[in-house]
């Protein structure tokens, strides 16, 4: 079984989960930080989320990594496209000490080069709640466009469109 | 650089017990869209479906053991999931199994759950295992019993309700 592929960058790396990095998403989904995210409503929901990402590598060739900065899980980078997904999907959380430093951005970067080497999909998306200021301001900060027509699976995203280049 | 886990392939006389793959995702999503499905937690949207079959793969990752596929080995048609399951909100390792619709009826789930069983206790050294069956459903009772379980206790699922809870034999009164 496929598991993520081991991305170092300057400074974090991107490696597989674990199971212990379960609690972190947990506490995460608990604080106000979560608050533009669907939030799981027990340790099962939590479980299906969490697991179903790191699957998604085995079944689809693409799925979540963990960031981590200094031996320590900073937060998660996700590439991946569930079947009711319209398009391929870019998705980031940041822990909570470890905003304004750049890390979601330097992840994000690794994530999209390897998403245009090697998954190669036919495009790539981040869907963002239209209140979520902070992840709009990092996708356009990694060069990625508004697209005001693309489809969505809940109305209160805004879809931003990365340039993964001519694979399709 | 790809890092690859490997799980393992059981066989048994009828049946071939293999790691879930993508190809699944149309007989696992048709289970879940049935009634029958009402004690696993479904009926499932195929969203969910999908999030329950990436989660099977994600578990043997996570735990390092899992439930298989299970697929006729004459006809290679999916039957059900079979195995070793754990997911956060379970009490213990559980040896479970859900049949596909068509599937029932012929010992698929006892000769499969006698394989994954068989491969907790030699293989991964385990020294017990239950199984969960919500109440009301009779036949995975059924299925229990005929592996020489027994009733202990019982467990309420924040989603899946009341749960009888059935010990099965330790390795050691297996062989």
């Amino acid at each position: 079984m496929t598991t993520a592929p081991v991305i170092s960058g300057t400074q974090l790396r991107l490696r597989p989960h674990v199971l212990s990095d379960m609690d972190a998403f947990g506490a995460f989904y608990q604080s106000d930080r979560a608050q533009y995210v669907t939030k799981p409503d027990g340790p099962t929901h939590l479980w299906y989320g969490f697991a179903s990402e790191v699957g998604s590598w085995a079944l689809t060739g693409m799925g979540s990594w963990a960031i981590e900065v200094g031996g320590q899980l900073a937060g998660q980078i996700s590439v991946t496209h569930p079947p009711h997904f319209p398009e391929t999907e870019l998705g980031w959380i940041l822990l909570d000490t470890f905003e304004g430093r750049g890390i979601a951005f330097e992840a994000a970067t690794l994530a999209i080069a390897y998403t245009r080497d090697t998954i190669r999909p036919a495009s790539l998306v981040s869907y963002i709640d239209a209140h979520n200021t902070r992840s709009i301001a990092l996708a356009k900060r990694l060069g990625a466009t508004l697209d005001a027509t693309a489809d969505r699976c809940d109305d209160a995203d805004v879809v931003y469109r990365h340039n993964v280049g001519e694979t399709a | 650089m790809t890092v690859r886990f490997s799980a393992p392939t059981l066989t048994t006389d009828r049946l071939t017990l293999r790691p879930p793959h993508l190809s699944d995702f149309d007989a696992l999503a048709a289970f879940y869209a049935a009634p029958r499905s009402h004690f696993v937690g479904g009926p499932q949207t195929p969203e969910l479906a999908w999030r329950t079959l990436a989660q099977e793969a994600g578990h043997w990752i996570l735990r390092g053991f899992g439930r298989w596929t299970v697929v006729e080995t004459a006809t290679q048609t999916p039957v059900g999931t079979v195995g070793l399951w754990h997911p956060e909100g379970f009490p213990e390792r559980e040896l479970g199994w859900d049949l596909f619709d068509g599937a029932t009826g012929k010992g698929y789930a006892t000769e499969a759950a006698i394989a994954a069983r068989h491969h907790a206790y030699a293989t991964l050294g385990w020294t017990t295992l239950i199984s969960l069956v919500a109440d009301g459903n009779d036949a995975s009772a059924r299925v229990a019993k005929r592996l020489h379980a027994t009733r202990d206790g019982d467990f309420t699922h924040e989603r899946y309700g009341p749960m009888q809870v059935w010990r099965h034999p330790g390795p050691e009164a297996l062989t």
